[in-house]
């Protein structure tokens, strides 16, 4: 898909251009929220969890390098390499040495958002891989060239139609119209690449400190098949994976899943502590931006993100504009957050792309404040500290939005600066109700007519009232019996 | 600096409100019948039990099953049952495999999955490559909730190894949100619940 437009209402308007697809696409995601909700209240202690969680994450973060350095150690002595990288760059040359060195050419990979946000994939190919995205979701958006659109569900803005025609005109598959048989046909395709492999990157749902362990969640098995065929297995992770104690991974497994499909638990969940007999294992550990954000006190919940999509499947936006409006490897309102703490100029339009409602923080498992953070970080385009760059440059506002901000602050200020502003909407809006489709008050009018205007606001119509009661009456009761 | 130094070097020159490590003690769910429970919740993972009365023998009732029936390339890892296919040190010979047979450590109610411990099975590629699973679990394996599992198989885990809980057969919604089961990996998952004492777990390494 092309996204036209640099900024979410654009890209939105070509998702809902199609509005057969954008309601489903809604639909969709609300049926799993709801699936969330009914897990949920399964479980007595689900708030218990939910805080737990959050406190274990926000300890971690505050003793990270001790975690780190721990976490090293006790993988090396299961047998596993232990690589760190500052950026994107470095973690994508360190794959593709491990690779290169060994002389490797087909790799297959399971769902990783870190190798989306570093852009591995491409990396890999100008370099003569050839790299095979297992999961289902995965594959299909890889075989149309396209980023996937959710990070749980992959091709959610896709109709079996679309599969079925990206099958076809790229594998050579016969028509197939259902999704029993398109992902029978997936199957025996990716057999033969997982037989094939020579190597298999995952990416990391959790690492655990103490016993140098890491942890993959899959329904399909695709990072089992992945790992346990090929002699190498590169499993890459940003920093902010880990968590203390194995007596920890309880409280996130009970959450991920039930908060990610509604399910009680992933069909697997492996615990890799080294490598397999005779294999290796190579974790490589990014920081690429995190420690930035470790040191934003209004942003550092952001880390304890565990990728449920959870606060996607539930934002009102996020369901109607699709996973692409968002342009981010991490969409939706934890990505809103994330993309432009990383590129404020980039992502400028994604704080904007929410309704404060508030639902994405009432569903997150780990207790991340996502909505208080996108309007802080409004506040920030605006008039709070302005946010900066990886490398360095500030961004703010606009000067017309940032004047915009300041006029309607200096108006709303003042009890009587906002009646005279009502009385000029009201006169404005009878005498000439076209000028309220013009310029930007018409993006409100464009899917939606403009409610009639009433003649009069609160204030004057309850002046009018009273001074219309009869004298005699003097002021009115408080109701009966008084 | 190499980049380890400099990552570490970095944080700890921030500033973090300490934030104490939470103790785990909490009101973990339980259940009047965790068996029930478990096999409810197995079947919500689009898995199924096979119960086994203490009085009846657990090898035949696997080798009655349909999967292991019409199976042509069978795999066991439990003493007892009777396979045609012993196993190989390379994980690729598992690929014709049409069941495998293996023994879990334990089962959790509240999420129907049963753990196959490090050190079960030595080629793990055979847990995936087989088109059909059937795991053999002692009803008196079977714990309430996760809490209580990891409490089991923590220190075997920073023995080191592979270990995986397993719920229900390999499946995926990714298209248009339709479950289908048998994505990559088993298609079937056919949990046989026995009594300790009809059991003879002695496993078998490939």
């Amino acid at each position: 898909m092309t996204v036209s437009g640099s900024d979410h209402p654009s890209r939105a308007a070509v998702f809902l251009a199609d509005p057969d697809r954008s309601g489903w696409h809604d639909n969709a995601l609300w049926q799993i929220r709801g699936r969330r909700d009914q897990r949920a209240r399964a479980l007595p202690e689900w708030e218990a969890l939910r805080a737990l969680a959050g406190r274990i994450k926000a300890h971690t973060l505050s003793e990270l390098p001790e975690y780190l350095t721990s976490f090293e150690a006790n993988a090396r002595r299961h047998g596993a390499e232990v690589h760190f990288a500052r950026d994107a760059a470095e973690h994508n040359r360190i794959v593709l040495d491990l690779l290169r060195s060994r002389g490797i050419t087909r790799v297959v990979k399971s769902k990783s958002m870190l190798t989306e946000e570093c852009r591995l994939n491409p990396w890999l190919e100008h370099h003569g891989l050839e790299v095979t995205d297992t999961d289902l979701g995965e594959l299909i958006v890889q075989l149309r060239r396209e980023p996937p659109s959710h990070i749980v569900l992959p091709a959610i803005h896709l109709r079996k139609e679309d599969v079925a025609q990206t099958f076809s005109r790229v594998l050579g598959a016969p028509p197939l119209s259902d999704a029993q048989s398109l992902t029978e046909f997936a199957r025996q395709h990716l057999r033969a690449k997982f037989l094939a492999a020579e190597a298999g990157i995952t990416g990391v749902n959790f690492a655990v400190a103490e016993t140098g362990g890491i942890v993959v969640c899959t329904n399909e098995g695709n990072a089992d098949l992945g790992t346990s065929l090929p002699a190498l297995h590169i499993a890459c992770m940003g920093m902010e994976k880990l968590i203390p104690r194995a007596a920890d991974l309880p409280v996130f497994l009970r959450l991920l899943a039930r908060s990610a499909t509604g399910q009680a638990i992933t069909a697997y969940t492996s615990h890799y502590h080294g490598p397999r007999p005779g294999g290796e294992l190579h974790i490589v550990i990014v920081d690429n931006g995190r420690s930035q954000l470790r040191a934003e006190p209004e942003h550092r919940s952001s880390l304890y993100c565990i990728r449920c999509g959870a606060c996607m499947n539930t934002c009102p936006v996020f369901r109607r504009s699709g996973g692409h409006s968002y342009a981010a490897h991490v969409p939706g309102p934890i990505g809103s957050i994330l993309a432009p703490l990383r590129k404020p100029t980039e992502h400028q339009s994604l704080p904007h792309a929410c309704t404060l409602c508030g639902s994405c923080t009432a569903v997150c498992p780990v207790g991340i404040d996502l909505h208080e953070q996108l309007l802080t970080l409004r506040r920030r385009q605006v008039d709070g500290p302005a946010l900066l760059e990886l490398n360095g440059t500030a961004y703010r506002a606009s000067t017309l939005k940032r004047t915009f901000t300041a006029l309607a602050g200096w108006v709303l200020a003042s009890s009587w600066r906002t009646a005279w502003l009502g009385v000029a909407v009201r006169f404005l809006g009878h005498r000439f109700p076209a000028l309220m489709r013009l310029g930007p008050l018409g993006r409100w009018s464009k899917t939606r007519s403009l409610p009639a205007l009433p003649l009069r606001s609160f204030h004057e119509e309850y002046a009018r009232r009273q001074a219309r009661l009869p004298r005699a009456s003097g002021r009115p009761s408080r109701g009966p019996g008084q | 600096m190499n980049a380890r130094d400099a990552i570490l070097a970095g944080l700890r020159a921030q500033v973090v409100d300490p934030v104490a490590l939470p103790p785990l003690t909490g009101e973990w769910v339980r259940y009047t019948d965790p068996v029930e429970q478990f096999c409810a919740a197995v079947g919500q993972a689009a898995g199924s039990v096979v119960p086994v009365s203490a009085s009846a023998d657990v090898t035949q009732v696997i080798s009655e099953l349909d999967v292991v029936r019409q199976a042509m390339v069978r795999c066991s890892l439990v003493s007892g049952v009777q396979g045609n296919f012993a196993g190989s040190t390379d994980p690729h010979a598992f690929r014709h495999v049409d069941v495998l047979i293996v023994a879990a450590e334990l089962g959790v109610a509240e999420n129907g999955a049963v753990w196959i411990g490090t050190g079960a099975v030595k080629v793990r590629a055979a847990l995936f490559l087989a088109q059909h699973l059937v795991v053999l679990l002692p009803r008196a394996e079977i714990v309430d909730n996760l809490h209580q599992a990891y409490e089991r198989i923590g220190a075997a885990l920073s023995l080191g190894g592979y270990g995986c809980f397993i719920s229900g057969p390999s499946k995926t919604a990714d298209i248009e949100q339709a479950l289908v089961v048998g994505a990559h990996g088993p298609r079937s998952l056919t949990i046989v619940l026995c009594s300790a004492e009809s059991l003879a777990v002695e496993i078998k390494v490939p």
